[in-house]
Parts: structure tokens; C-alpha cells; sequence
């Protein structure tokens, strides 16, 4: 039942088809706007990490938690799903945000630089995953409208940390070359490996609050 | 022997400063139980937990004769119709089967389809822009659709037209066809339940009042009317007591029918009247209502 709730939610984040524009549009201008169009990949994880609490809003808004109590789904399936879906649809504007990056130089007659696309993406999967780790157990601990301040916060976090790495000389000290040229198996067992632990631990957390909670 | 629908014994659960405080309830197989009780009594809060939507405090509650409320093996076997259709209102009534019907092994989309025709709804019509009577008939189409077993309504009639509610009513009678059918039902609209319902539960601040038959009603409380002067032991046994000039009424036990004089009237209740005197019993309603 975890798959066809994964499924069921990626269905309802669709809806109307309309809500997903506003990322994507994000991620196009990030591409041309910027000198860097693979920092559309960035962009997607930031607007993904914004648009976390969708299905929480629509949860609230067409008293889907009531629906969820009464289908034959345990409340587990709910979280694991949900945590799933949108992973998957992350997954989807990652790919659309890379071709993006590919074909913005493409059209400006520029070269491609494709050493920056592993490690750019696996960064943004780290991003849009902590993000995803940290809001997710407070919106199924309170539901959308009193977790609300969480939707910004980790990217406030980030911001501000950014901020301060540059303030401190920290970010001068990061050779983007390197990283890029490293191994990319263990760049991406890093990357990925890194993100799946927070999101287990998150998603259990997740479980044992939605379970607790009065429907 | 016939296993038990619903199962509750001595549930109790405090929110804020209400108290659910030791519920029993049940509900054989094959029967209609009414739940009524004014508002804030705690019937909606006695169905949320039966639906495992609210944990309990103490007590426990069991469906089918053994599985726990809020499983998906119980949700299965079950159908669930609340005053507001709880569906996206971005969703179409085609789309909202569509997205549940993936839930349900036994999902009939005939049977909803047929429903749909049934009740005039319209498949291509978003959620959102149903009136309340449709809702409740939507809601009503989508707990029938996988064919559950127990269907739990709380307060669906509310709101609703006589038309909408009589064809209600018809389609609860033809699901309790099937002898293996039980309906939990509560409502305000006592009427409903005149000949729908085999049993009956009164809840009162949080506690059972009655429970049993709706002829059993009868015989546990009854009203009195009168003019003569009441000493105050027996006024306290008055429940909802209302006074008009010299007259009052109220609601008493029937073992208390003795202490009441000869120039009383002891009239047979109907359960409007259990639920309106219960409603009144707190001191400051009676004060009021005096």
C-alpha cells in the first residue's frame, strides 16, 4: 500500500499541473540569468525544499487526513509514501533542471561544462533532502498550518550559513575543481548515501509522530 | 452467535476539558445503532476513535469481532460518511474514484457509477463546487463503492433537504438488506433513527445515558408534567426541568414516577425529548431555560 499511496500523492502534487510551473519556471531562469545555468539543478532543490508542504496545505485544506484514517492505508504507508513521492517528483525537476543546464549553453553556443552536473546534483540532493528531513516530521507532527514557519526555515538555514561560510573565508577554501574532479563513486555514495541516512531517521521520526497525532 | 461490528468498553479519552468517560458500546452484527446526544455530548469524538482517528485513553475498541480500529485490514471491511465530504475540492467526483478505487480490493466502479446516476451527480463536477447535500451524497457513493460491511455516519443528514435525506435513508435500509451489514449512525435528527434504527445510545457530557432499544427508551425514562409545588429532592431528579408560569416539565427515570403526585401527568418519551431534557440538565441550562 506504500507504492500505491507514493502514487496517489504524486497524482494529487500534480493537481492541477499548473502548481508545478512555478519551480520549473524557477529553474529556467536560473539557467539564463545566471552566468552558471547548472545552478538551475541548485534551484530546483531550493523551490522542491519550498514546495515540500504542498501536500501537507491540501492535506489540511480537503481534510485529507481524515480520508487517509479511513482508507485501508496504515498510517506508516502514509508517511513512507509521502516521503517517496517527493523524492520522485524531486527526482523528475532534477532531470528537467540538468537537461536545462545542458541545452541553455547549448543554445548560446557555449561549451558545456558536463564535470559540474554529477556534483552539482548530488550537492542539491543533499540540500532538498536535509531540507526534506528537517521539515517533514514537524508537518506530520502538526499538520501545515502550525508547522507553517518550517517551510522556510531550512532554506533560511542554508542561506544563512552560506552567508556565514562566505563572511568567515570558509567558502574560499572550497575548491569547486576539486570536488568536481574527485571520484565520482564515492561523490555519489557521499551525496546519496548521506542523504538516504537523513531521511530514514527523519522518516522514522515522521511515523512515530503521525502515529501519535489526534486526527 | 453473532460476532460484534463495534466493540467499545470503557473508553475514555480527555480533550481539553471535556471528558469522554467510560463509553460502552456495542453493536452485533446485522443491527442499526443511533447514536444522539446534544452537542458537544461526545459522540463525534466516541466515532473518531472508533475509527482509530484518536487513541484512547483506557478502554478498547475492537471491529469484526477482533481487529483494531484504524488498520487497513478493518478500513477494508469499512465505510465512512461525515457531515463534509473530506476529498480535495480540486478533485473531480470521477477523479475522487479513480484515486480511491486503487485503495479497495473490492472497489466497484459500477456500483459507484450507479450511485452517481442515483443521487444526480454529476462525474465531470469538481469537488469544491458541490453543495453540502451532494457532498454528503458523494461521501455516501464512496463508502458503499468497495461494498464495506460497517458503514459509520456522523451526523450526514444534517443540513440536508427532506428529499436528500428520505433518499438517505432508502439507500441505508437496501445496504441493511444484507444481514452481515451494521450501521453506526449518529445524528440530531431523531426522526431518522424512528425506523432505521434497531438500538440506541444517548450520550450525555460524556457518558452513557442509555443504551438499548428504542422501545427500551420507553421504558427507562419518561416525561412529567404538572403544576404543584415540587420539595427539592424531588426537583433534582427532573432532568431539563422547564418551567412556564405555574407548569413545569422535565425528563425523570421511570423508577422515579412514584415520587411525583396524582395531579402529574407521566407522559411516554419520544427521543427528541431524552436528548433536548439531557441537553438542558446542567444547572445553568435549567436556570436558563426557567
Amino acid at each position: 500500500m506504500t507504492g500505491t499511496f507514493a502514487l496517489f500523492d504524486i497524482q494529487n502534487f500534480l493537481t492541477p499541473l499548473k502548481r508545478v510551473l512555478p519551480p520549473m519556471l524557477v529553474v529556467v531562469v536560473a539557467a539564463i540569468a545566471t552566468p552558471w545555468p547548472a545552478f538551475a539543478i541548485g534551484a530546483a532543490a531550493i523551490a522542491m525544499s519550498l514546495l515540500a508542504a504542498n501536500p501537507f496545505a491540501a492535506d489540511e485544506r480537503g481534510r485529507l487526513d481524515t480520508l487517509y484514517s479511513t482508507l485501508p492505508v496504515s498510517r506508516r504507508s502514509v508517511v513512507v509514501g509521502r516521503y517517496l513521492a517527493l523524492l520522485a517528483v524531486y527526482a523528475v525537476v532534477a532531470v528537467l533542471a540538468t537537461v536545462v543546464a545542458i541545452v541553455v549553453p547549448l543554445v548560446r553556443g557555449e561549451e558545456v561544462d558536463y564535470s559540474v552536473l554529477l556534483p552539482v546534483n548530488l550537492v542539491s540532493l543533499v540540500i532538498f533532502s536535509v531540507a526534506l528531513a528537517v521539515q517533514l516530521p514537524f508537518f506530520f507532527s502538526l499538520g501545515f498550518t502550525r508547522a507553517r514557519p518550517m517551510m522556510y526555515l531550512p532554506v533560511a538555514v542554508l542561506i544563512g550559513a552560506f552567508y556565514l561560510a562566505s563572511q568567515t573565508g570558509l567558502l574560499d577554501r572550497v575548491d569547486p575543481a576539486a570536488v568536481a574532479s574527485g571520484n565520482p563513486a564515492v561523490l555519489a555514495l557521499v551525496g546519496v548515501g548521506g542523504s538516504l541516512v537523513a531521511l530514514v531517521v527523519s522518516a522514522v521520526v515522521s511515523i512515530a509522530r503521525y502515529g501519535r497525532r489526534p486526527l | 452467535m453473532s460476532t460484534s461490528a463495534i466493540s467499545v468498553t470503557g473508553l475514555s479519552r480527555t480533550q481539553g476539558t471535556f471528558r469522554l468517560d467510560s463509553i460502552d458500546l456495542d453493536l452485533p452484527t446485522g443491527l442499526v445503532m443511533g447514536v444522539v446526544g446534544p452537542n458537544g455530548a461526545g459522540k463525534t469524538t466516541t466515532i473518531k476513535s472508533i475509527l482509530g482517528m484518536l487513541a484512547p485513553e483506557s478502554g478498547s475498541i475492537t471491529l469484526f469481532g477482533g481487529e483494531a480500529p484504524g488498520t487497513a485490514a478493518a478500513n477494508e471491511r469499512l465505510g465512512v460518511v461525515l457531515d463534509q465530504p473530506f476529498v480535495s475540492p480540486d478533485w473531480k467526483v470521477s477523479g475522487v474514484a479513480r484515486r480511491l478505487a486503487k485503495f479497495y480490493s473490492a472497489w466497484d466502479a459500477a456500483a459507484f457509477a450507479a450511485l452517481l446516476v442515483r443521487f444526480g451527480l454529476d462525474p465531470e463536477a469538481r469537488v469544491g463546487t458541490l453543495s453540502r447535500g451532494q457532498g454528503v451524497k458523494l461521501s455516501t457513493a464512496v463508502a458503499l463503492a468497495h461494498h464495506p460491511q460497517l458503514l459509520i455516519l456522523d451526523e450526514p443528514t444534517s443540513g440536508l433537504d427532506p428529499v436528500s435525506r428520505a433518499d438517505l435513508i432508502d439507500v441505508l435500509r437496501e445496504f441493511m438488506v444484507d444481514e452481515t451489514h451494521s450501521i453506526l449512525f449518529s445524528t440530531h435528527i431523531t426522526t431518522d433513527l424512528d425506523t432505521l434504527a434497531d438500538l440506541i445510545l444517548v450520550i450525555d457530557s460524556g457518558r452513557v445515558a442509555y443504551s438499548g432499544t428504542l422501545d427500551g427508551l420507553q421504558e427507562e425514562f419518561a416525561m412529567v408534567r404538572g403544576t404543584e409545588q415540587l420539595d427539592p429532592q424531588t426537583l433534582a431528579r427532573v432532568m431539563g426541568l422547564r418551567r412556564t408560569g405555574s407548569r413545569f416539565e422535565g425528563l425523570i427515570r421511570v423508577g422515579d414516577t412514584a415520587l411525583f403526585g396524582p395531579t402529574t401527568i407521566i407522559d411516554a418519551v419520544s427521543t427528541d425529548d431524552v436528548v433536548v431534557h439531557l441537553a438542558r440538565r446542567t444547572p445553568e441550562r435549567q436556570e436558563h431555560a426557567s
